[in-house]
């Protein structure tokens, strides 16, 4: 009968707080919509966020790229089509592997970020403080952190998908003995549109969606500095989580189509 | 002049304001004091509408702030300063960018003139010297000063300090009392204080409150405390 009860009181906490976050992001996009928006403020967050993710981005998705063409090569060669190995990276990383998995990273770097400085905010009472100086928090401190993550994530995916490729071609030109004009040529004709494109919307909605849960997490941050772990922590599990299950959900739909 | 009409406020179920009533005037410094967790910081934030009662009314300057939603309450506090209790600056600006930042905001004054001002005022806390170091680098006290000087930039017209001296030493926390009297009197804005320092309390205010478990015990004059015969006003102010 307990373990009913705490089901039924967990439900009903998780639909509150989806309420909750819903209510939260009626706020925010609020603001945006009526041009409420200190650009200054989305500039200097850019920086941040961008300039924070961008080497360990680099780095990932470079070693990404280069075991693709590893891995490829290898298993295309029993086929006898080797020289495939070019598309083989490019279509994985521009369809799928650099959105995802550097979403993974940039929740963990920026996200974190976010919903610790917005959480130790909170905790020290600034949150509240800005509501006695007249001015709404939301405005103030949420929309340019999530206006911000919104455009930082496609530019570091686009990125990260070069990266990845640069990678690749290491590998496939070094140690495949891919002729190097055919591999940039075999890479520059298989990314269609649409591969690039299906690609960048889910980017563009991780961008949205790990702004929007990583600034709840840190705008509704309780309990000291114990708190700011625990809301962390959450914010990038959920991230996570969400990202992982949108994705599949979305290629689903972009599948369905584009084909 | 901000009438506080029967208030109840409840957390999870523990009452921490039952049934308050408060008269504040114009222009005087009222000295709010009592043990901790007596509810003196929730009936404080009441008065802003930053917590909203359970039941009662606030009424300030006529208007029932316990009705208004947050959007028409911003506003109305651009004219009010809030000292908290740890400051509360922003951790990201300089000393100087947080005492600027009220009239950025909602003055229409040139950049220079709010320089002259955010000099002044931080001269008035005894601060010029540390306009540009960041919340982190600065004791207790400054920090104090740092948050009053924001709360007062904006020629504040009713000034709330939540404890303002707790954590500091006797001498700074006379420098900050008389202070904040000095404020009062030259902006002629009304003061509400939240304190445990009785002493000072009794030197400074025009009227004191006491609180005791989220009742309002006795609102008098500092000598018709000392006179009172009341059993719980004589124990909490002879200690
Ligand atoms: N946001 C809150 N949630 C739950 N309980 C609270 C909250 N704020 C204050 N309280 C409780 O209300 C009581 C009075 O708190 P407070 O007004 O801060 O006391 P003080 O007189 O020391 O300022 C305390 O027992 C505190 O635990
Ligand atoms: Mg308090």
């Amino acid at each position: 009968m307990s373990a009913w009860r705490s089901f039924f009181v967990y439900c009903r906490e998780v639909t509150y707080g989806a309420g909750n976050a819903v209510f939260f992001l009626g706020d925010v996009l609020k603001f945006i919509l009526t041009g409420k928006i200190r650009w200054w403020e989305v500039l200097t967050q850019i920086y941040q966020q961008g300039v924070g993710s961008v080497l360990i981005i680099a780095l990932t998705s470079l070693a990404t790229g280069a075991v693709l063409a590893l891995q490829g090569y290898v298993m295309l060669n029993r086929f006898g089509a080797k020289e495939y190995v070019a598309q083989l990276v490019a279509l994985s990383l521009v369809r799928e592997l650099s959105p995802v998995f550097g979403s993974f990273i940039f929740s963990g770097k920026a996200g974190a970020r976010l919903t610790a400085e917005l959480g130790t905010m909170n905790v020290n009472e600034q949150i509240v403080a800005t509501r006695t100086l007249g001015i709404d928090p939301i405005e103030f401190l949420v929309v340019p952190r999530m206006l911000a993550c919104f455009m930082v994530l496609p530019i570091l995916i686009v990125f990260s998908e070069t990266v990845g490729i640069i990678g690749g071609y290491f590998i496939g030109v070094l140690d495949a003995h891919i002729p190097s004009s055919f591999y940039i040529n075999q890479t520059l004709k298989c990314i269609s549109f649409v591969d690039f494109f299906s690609g960048f919307i889910k980017t563009l909605f991780f961008g949205f969606l790990i702004g929007w849960i990583c600034c709840y997490q840190g705008f509704f941050t309780r309990g000291g500095s114990i708190g700011v772990g625990n809301y962390t922590t959450k914010a990038v599990a959920l991230s996570y989580i969400l990202v992982v299950i949108s994705n599949t959900v979305l290629t689903k739909i972009i599948l369905t189509f584009w084909g | 002049m901000i009438s506080v009409r029967n208030i109840d406020k409840e957390f999870n179920d523990q009452k921490v304001l039952r049934s308050v009533n408060l008269d504040i005037h114009d222009g005087e410094i009222l000295v709010i004091v009592g043990a901790s967790g007596s509810g003196k910081t929730v009936l404080l934030q009441h008065l802003i509408g930053l917590l909203k009662p359970d039941r009662g009314s606030i009424l300030f300057d006529g208007t029932d702030i316990a009705r208004l939603p947050e959007k028409k309450l911003l506003p109305l506090r651009k004219n009010i300063g809030y000292l908290f209790q740890e400051g509360a600056l922003y951790d990201f600006m300089t000393v100087y960018d947080n005492v600027a930042f009220p009239l950025q905001e909602h003055s229409s004054l040139s950049e220079s003139a709010i320089n002259q001002k955010v000099k002044d005022v931080l001269r008035l806390v005894g601060l010029q010297a540390a306009e540009e170091k960041f919340p982190s680098q600065l004791s207790g006290g400054m920090k104090k000063r740092a948050a009053l000087a924001r709360a007062i930039i904006a020629d504040a017209k009713v000034l709330f300090c939540d404890e303002p001296t707790s954590g500091l030493d006797p001498l700074r926390s006379r420098d900050i009392w008389n202070l904040i009297r000095d404020i009062t009197r030259t902006l002629h804005c009304t003061t509400i204080i939240t304190s445990h320092d009785i002493d000072n309390a009794m030197r400074i205010a025009d009227r004191l409150a006491l609180i005791h478990e989220g009742r309002m015990i006795v609102v008098a004059s500092p000598q018709e405390i000392q006179e009172s015969k009341d059993p719980l006003v004589r124990q909490f102010f002879s200690e």
